[in-house]
């Protein structure tokens, strides 16, 4: 019966089989409804056809009746699972709050240790997030732009990467390379002279084609940006746009200051418009002023910077075309170089590459942005570290509970829930230490960046959206891992067993996870803190090179005279007056003139020697001249090896003297004295300029360098008709910066037409050289100290609790006539197998990680024997302490108390 | 006329009213749906015409609102049913109802017997 209504049933209904538990009960209930109304018509005398029809009239669209009870039902039923989760994560959320608070010591310990880990991931990944992953601002569609560098091979120095080419190579890369570029811009940035006179300061300009700005998809603050037309060479329009900044500062931000005219190198350049904030090109510097390729090249270079390939000052950047590989576009690009180096052509032909626009992917990474991929990396074992110690004292917490656990589980709460509480804890911590970690972040970042980074665009925050995000992420992970691992832990729990075990809950047991776990602790801190003391000790020997001068008591002055109109002897004349009136003052020690200036310029030119048909080829170039007055060796603190300087008497019409240094006299007479040797330099008609002296070496232009041959001559002989290029070299009285200010001041008077002096102790310029040294060996101590202190922390928090489990078996010891000693011993031994097995494990990832980082070490091995020793021997003095305090205070106990309370 | 009015297309308007009818039947205990869509058509002597899918709607609506609550249980005649249940929430919206419906039908009717006049209908 019941079949056949059911037939009925499906017939009229026309419905599919469905496995779905609402749409199952809907059905049920709708066939009761329909089976109960056609037996009691068909009861009532109906033919079967009949009541079939009139069920159907009374109900109306079944199809729709199931979809509308379907829909209502499924709504329903999702809200109530909702809610039921919601009372649930409410519930745990509340107890989790509530067991932190009966437990506020072990609380604090695992928010901080987490704050310490995700708060130096934070910061670091800030930093590398800004410095390398990130397009600059007002750049659209950054992934289509791409850097272009010029690779050729060199005999005898091998392959050159550069990415910067004259003007001529940009018009090839612009009009000879098809249409592989949807737009093609190029740029240079320098310091130029905003006013003139005593008044002269530095300004940062980026020289730009008017491309630049359709390029990257910029718009204006205000006003507008210059156009093609005010760009044509050979001298574009005298326009300028102000960098956003510059115009708060130097207009307080009054919009007329577009139409205005600025003194720039000299010129009256009109204020057209008004970059929006931050703007900086594709750059990580930050500028002030913008003006056209074709208005600066001429004030720049002088009247050949649009035909003479031998300026290499521009750095072109592509944007591709829709559709066009980076390989497609390089081989286009690649022919057109060719095409034009096609004469001037040494050794292989050279070739194009692309690379992105994002610092992170050029192929040339400077030092400091290699050191901070590094420092990521440690902040992520420092992390590993927190997060392995915050297990172990939840694991530790997840014993001491394992009654209360037993207790619940004995109750009936479900195994599933108990999971979700340890997790819920687990992730209220994670939360708590990440909230503390963005504060740390916040303020740690903001004190590195001053400090350490001073490229660090400063309109950027450390912390923002992606950190944030970042550290979420990471917190979540972290409280997952916490938390799942010592949950999965106590789901060993047999109520049973564990409520009858007493007291010692659970009884002293050794975990092999938590082993671990500190093993791992210790064996990463070990690796840390072996790097940090490679970069220290690189840093110290960085700081303690011997650059051949006093770098911190010199200061270099430089002045472009470019700008002024002056004819070849005006310039001389304005060096000798220069000298002498900065000789005169009382704050100065000594003066001379000198043609470059170490760190900043170096020239080479013809050189020939007796014996030698050519000079032999060195990696370094040269041999690099400088001319230079009687006073600059002793200003600049070289010491001579033999022979004598330049004396005042070595003048125009003397016999021509020359001072070579220590690798040139090792290069060019091996084995033998220069003394007397002859040089004949230039190309002119051969000349003896006799060496009277050897100068120890001096570094030249790189910290890293290897020796470099130079050679000095007296700038008022002429050997050498060296370009108008003067710079002082002055050693001061007093305070370096002081004098440094008086010294510019004294040379921007000589003259109103001046553009500013740029006076600065020689320290200045080697610092920025300094500086990733300095980051990594701050950052790898800081960070290498954390992971100490919270390997440390981990280390004690496990030997107090074992020992304070082992309080009986240590108590039966003593009893049993086991003296305290033997007893600390014992405790301790645990503590330091933990550590020296993490020690030797860490040691072995030092030594195969060291390969990795030897490019970023200065003259240290990454295997020194000494170094790593002191690391492994920190690890274990820590070990030892932090184990030697439980086991001091457990051992204490009266043996009987201890025996008394089982 | 109004048996030929099928005012389950109407449900937006009459939706109140039917949600009313429901509760106001479950009042009197738990009954199951067919139970329901029989006391209302037999009460109102077959003048409400309400489709039965529109009555299931309402109560299937009505419980996803908490003011009715169902079970499985066995009917009279020994089969599976499922059985509403007014909830305590379900008889304050029934009272509050009756009463706002009364006062509805008595606004309505003092119009419609009204009478210029003055003469009474």
């Amino acid at each position: 019966m019941t079949h056949r209504w059911s037939g009925s049933f499906r017939r009229l209904l026309r419905v599919p089989r469905r496995e779905d538990a609402v749409q199952r009960e809907i059905d049920d209930e709708l066939r009761f409804h329909v089976e109960t109304r056609l037996e009691a018509l068909i009861a009532a005398g109906l033919s079967r056809a009949a009541a079939e029809a009139q069920v159907r009239r009374e109900f109306g669209d079944v199809e729709r009746a199931r979809s509308e009870l379907q829909r209502i039902d499924s709504a329903s039923m999702r809200r109530s699972r909702l809610a039921g989760w919601r009372d649930a994560i409410g519930q745990d959320l509340r107890y989790a709050f509530r067991g932190l608070r009966r437990s506020p010591g072990f609380a604090i310990t695992v928010v901080l240790t987490l704050a310490i880990g995700i708060g130096a991931n934070a910061t670091m990944f800030g930093i590398v997030d800004r410095l390398m992953l990130r397009a600059a601002p007002h750049v659209q569609q950054a992934e289509e732009l791409r850097r272009v560098y010029y690779e050729s091979t060199f005999p005898g120095v091998g392959l050159v990467t550069s990415d910067t080419r004259s003007y001529p190579d940009f018009v090839d890369l612009r009009d000879h390379t098809g249409a592989v570029f949807a737009g093609v811009a190029a740029r240079f940035g320098n310091e130029l002279s905003l006013g003139r006179g005593p008044e002269a300061v530095p300004v940062r300009v980026m020289t730009a084609t008017a491309s630049l700005f359709p390029l990257l998809g910029v718009q204006p603050f205000a006003g507008r940006f210059f156009t093609e037309a005010e760009d044509q060479p050979p001298s574009g329009q005298l326009v300028v746009v102000l960098g956003h900044r510059f115009w708060q500062r130097r207009f307080g931000g009054d919009a007329s200051a577009v139409g205005r005219s600025i003194d720039l190198q000299g010129r009256s350049f009109v204020v057209i418009g008004i970059a929006p904030p931050g703007f900086r090109g594709i750059d990580v510097g930050s500028f002030d002023l913008f003006i056209p390729l074709s208005a600066a090249g001429g004030v720049l270079l002088g009247n050949d910077w649009q035909t003479s390939r031998r300026w290499r000052w521009l750095q072109p950047f592509v944007r591709l075309a829709p559709g066009v590989t980076e390989a497609q576009a390089a081989e286009a690009a690649t022919l057109a170089f060719r095409r034009a180096s096609e004469g001037e052509r040494v050794g292989q032909p050279g070739r194009v590459r692309l690379a992105s626009v994002l610092p992170g992917r050029a192929p040339n990474q400077p030092l400091a942005y290699r050191v901070s991929v590094w420092l990521l990396g440690v902040t992520m074992v420092v992390l590993a570290i927190a997060t392995a110690n915050v297990m172990n004292l939840m694991l530790t917490r997840a014993a001491r509970r394992r009654r209360e656990v037993a207790v619940r589980l004995s109750l009936g709460v479900s195994q599933a829930r108990l999971l979700g509480q340890l997790v819920t804890e687990a992730l209220v911590l994670a939360m708590l230490g990440s909230a503390a970690a963005l504060l740390l972040a916040r303020f740690g970042g903001a004190v590195l960046r001053t400090v350490l980074l001073p490229d660090f665009p400063p309109e950027d925050a450390i912390v923002d959206g992606r950190v944030l995000l970042v550290s979420a992420v990471i917190a979540l992970c972290a409280g997952l891992a916490t938390g799942v691992v010592p949950a999965f832990w106590n789901r060993q729990v047999d109520p049973a067993l564990d409520l009858r075990s007493g007291a010692r809950d659970g009884g002293y047991r050794r975990s092999r996870l938590r082993g671990g776990l500190l093993v791992a602790q210790a064996s990463l801190s070990v690796l840390l803190l072996a790097g940090a003391a490679l970069f220290v000790r690189s840093f110290i020997h960085v700081l303690a090179l011997d650059l051949g001068y006093d770098a911190d008591r010199v200061l270099v002055g430089n002045i472009d005279l470019s700008s002024t109109a002056w004819s070849a002897e005006r310039k001389g004349q304005f060096w000798d007056d220069a000298r002498e009136r900065v000789s005169r003052l009382p704050e100065v020690e000594t003066v001379s003139l000198a043609v470059s200036t170490p760190f900043w310029s170096a020239l080479a030119t013809e050189l020939r020697v007796d014996g030698h048909d050519s000079l032999p080829p060195l990696r370094e170039g040269g041999p690099y001249i400088n001319a230079v007055g009687h006073e600059y060796f002793a200003t600049m603190g070289m010491r001579l090896t033999r022979g004598r300087g330049f004396e005042p008497e070595d003048v125009a019409g003397a016999p021509w003297v020359a001072v070579v240094n220590e690798t040139m006299e090792r290069l060019l007479w091996p084995g033998a004295s220069a003394l007397g040797k002859c040089l004949y330099i230039g190309d002119g008609p051969p000349a003896c300029s006799r060496v009277v002296g050897v100068v120890h070496d001096a570094r030249m232009d790189r910290l890293q360098e290897e020796d470099v041959a130079q050679y000095y001559v007296p700038i008022v002989q002429n050997q050498w008709r060296a370009p108008a290029l003067r710079s002082l070299a002055i050693r001061p009285r007093g305070e370096p910066e002081v004098v440094a200010r008086v010294v510019a001041r004294t040379m921007q008077s000589l003259s109103p037409d001046l553009p500013f002096a740029d006076v600065r102790s020689l320290q200045s310029l080697v610092a920025p050289q300094q500086r990733p040294w300095r980051l990594g060996a701050v950052l790898f101590l800081v960070f290498g100290g954390l992971a100490l202190v919270v390997a440390a922390v981990g280390l004690y928090s496990v030997v107090s609790y074992d020992t304070a489990q082992r309080t009986h078996e240590l108590g039966v010891r003593a009893a049993l006539g086991a003296r305290r000693q033997a007893l600390v011993r014992l405790v301790v031994r645990d503590g330091l197998t933990y550590a020296g097995l993490g020690a030797a494990l860490g040691l072995a990832l030092a030594l195969a990680l060291g390969r990795r980082v030897e490019s970023l070490l200065f003259e240290v091995s990454p295997r020194d024997p000494l170094l790593l020793g002191a690391a492994v021997l920190v690890m274990l003095l820590v070990a030892l302490i932090a184990s030697a305090i439980p086991a001091a205070r457990a051992t204490q106990a009266d043996p009987a108390r201890a025996l008394r309370s089982e | 006329m109004f048996r030929g009015a099928r005012v389950a297309d109407e449900l937006d308007l009459l939706q109140g009213t039917l949600d009313l009818l429901v509760l106001k039947t479950l009042s009197w205990g738990p009954r199951h749906g067919y139970a329901v869509a029989r006391w209302i058509k037999e009460s109102s002597r077959e003048a409400l015409d309400v489709e039965d899918r529109a009555l299931y709607v309402a109560l299937h609506r009505l419980e996803a609102g908490g003011f009715i609550e169902s079970e499985w249980g066995l009917s009279e005649n020994n089969r599976k049913a499922k059985y509403y249940r007014l909830t305590a929430g379900g008889r304050r919206r029934m009272q509050r109802e009756v009463q706002r419906w009364s006062r509805y039908v008595d606004a309505v009717f003092g119009v419609l017997q009204s009478d210029p006049g003055g003469r009474s209908a």
